[in-house]
């Protein structure tokens, strides 16, 4: 399903194998970029495909990378979990070149998998990933009592925030009072 | 992972995907959350309150109607039953809120939360000239500080709200002109006659309409109202010593325009000229309270002055 290639896990780009090319290949050969998320697994990923985010689009476009430089600097996104990364990857080749259709039934189902996503989708700027991401979040509270809203989003209850704010306010004010100390000292 | 780690952007976009009553129910889980969805909540036309079969709060939203909220069976009042027929606009007066208050709570908070008008609450009137049942007598709707309605039902019980429009008074004039014991009344498409008129009149210098402060009634275009006799019977009262005495305006002893301050003016497009009372007849009681009549074959106006 996907054309994604794997790496090893290994901070320099590993040798990614090539994805198959259709019979009747384009004649401007179509360019590749690497993308590696938290786990350092590097995916191959074509620039139509790409296009979906506007973040590395934005990247992209002015680079002039050939095949070598693009496969050396692989664009990090650390605070992207692999699998996620993984889920992006697939959705962006899925739908490379398509119109997008009105829903996306293959989003993950468990809570935390789709919070993340929204997160990354949301970060690498893929706009109509986004709204099918927001759409399925909403979804999960459909016809659910406040109560069972707090519990499936992980709402804090007032109390909860309000002991929060204290909790900050009171490391604010520490902290605040050791960098007073640590001057008064430098002053000595 | 919790929903409150999301971007600003993110949560506004999640927030547009849910429906009102999700978006009411969200608000519910915390003040945090309540903030969240006002901030970012998409535009609602109206609040109403939904009163046919099931009771419930609805919002308009480009000529849509969503349900946010069933009222519970409990929590309606029985007499709110009998509201249907409404136009548009309910205000409680304050000595209802109590009784009233969950209601009026919900309310509020709906409003607050879809960024509505709270100071009225609106009716979805679907059946018309419904009429009051005597024994389900909608005592709630003389606890209300402001009605409008359609039509009136017989031995209605709205004589004492406050500030009362009747869109198709037709013949029920008559029963205002003797039982209304509110402050300000406007009657549209009145069914007027000269005797009415003048009995209204006589019933104010005789201090039977204490709370008055305003009496508009619109003539109905195809009904005639004589307003000759109203003048002859203000005329005749002028240079009267033993009781009220009619006047003609005196710039020294009121303004030219009244000043009407009811709730009406904001619900109510009235006349350019409706307020100015120069060539008003001055009626001038024994107690020194001074009115101002305003007659014509359209119209007849009773104006009390402070």
């Amino acid at each position: 399903m996907s054309s994604t290639e794997q790496g090893t896990s290994s901070a320099a780009p590993a040798e990614p194998t090539t994805a198959p090319e259709s019979a009747a290949a384009p004649e401007v050969p179509e360019s590749f970029y690497y993308v590696h998320g938290k786990d350092k697994v590097v995916h191959k990923v074509s620039a139509g495909a790409l296009q979906h985010s506007a973040l590395i689009h934005g990247m992209i476009s002015n680079l002039g990378y050939t095949e070598e430089q693009a496969k050396a600097n692989p664009f990090p996104f650390e605070n992207i979990d692999g699998d996620i990364l993984q889920m992006v990857v697939d959705w962006c080749n899925q739908h490379k070149g398509k119109p997008t259709p009105p829903e996306d039934t293959n989003l993950p189902k468990q809570k935390e998998k789709l919070f993340d996503l929204v997160l990354a989708v949301n970060y690498l700027e893929i706009k109509e990933l986004l709204t099918y991401c927001c759409k399925q979040v909403a979804m999960m509270v459909k016809g659910k009592s406040p109560e069972e809203i707090r519990e499936i989003w992980m709402i804090p209850t007032d109390a909860e925030d309000e002991a929060a704010e204290k909790e900050a306010k009171k490391r604010a004010g520490k902290e605040a009072a050791g960098e007073t100390a640590a001057a008064a000292g430098d002053a000595k | 992972m919790r929903i409150r780690s999301f971007p600003n952007l993110v949560s506004r976009q999640i927030i547009q995907e849910m429906d009102p009553s999700e978006n009411f129910m969200l608000s519910k889980t915390s003040k945090k959350m309540k903030d969240l969805v006002k901030n970012n909540i998409y535009k609602v036309d109206q609040v109403w309150m939904n009163l046919n079969s099931n009771w419930s709060f609805v919002v308009e939203i480009g000529g849509k109607i969503h349900n946010v909220f069933d009222l519970r069976a409990g929590l309606a009042p029985w007499e709110m039953k009998w509201h249907r027929f409404l136009v548009n606009a309910v205000m409680l007066h304050p000595s209802a809120v109590q009784k009233y208050h969950e209601i009026l709570k919900i309310h509020n908070y709906i409003c607050e939360i879809f960024k509505c008008e709270s100071n009225k609450i609106s009716v979805i009137d679907y059946i018309e000239n419904q009429e009051f049942i005597d024994e389900e007598s909608p005592r709630f709707l003389m606890n209300v500080d402001f009605c409008h309605l359609r039509i009136l039902g017989s031995r209605s019980p709205t004589m004492k709200t406050r500030n009362l429009i009747i869109e198709d008074a037709k013949i029920f004039v008559a029963d205002f002109i003797h039982h209304y014991e509110g402050q300000n009344i406007v009657l549209k498409n009145a069914w007027l006659n000269d005797r009415l008129a003048r009995l209204f009149i006589l019933n104010w210098m005789l201090k039977m309409k204490e709370n008055l402060v305003s009496f508009i009634a619109f003539q109905n275009r195809q009904e005639v109202f004589d307003e000759s006799s109203v003048v002859n019977l203000l005329n005749s009262k002028r240079n009267a010593i033993t009781e009220s005495r009619v006047e003609d305006w005196d710039p020294e002893k009121r303004d030219r325009y009244f000043n009407y301050d009811s709730i009406i003016a904001n619900q109510n497009v009235f006349p350019a000229d409706t307020f100015d009372c120069e060539h008003g007849y001055d009626i001038v009681r024994e107690d020194g309270k001074r009115a101002t009549v305003k007659v014509s074959p359209n119209h007849f106006m009773f104006f009390v002055w402070p």
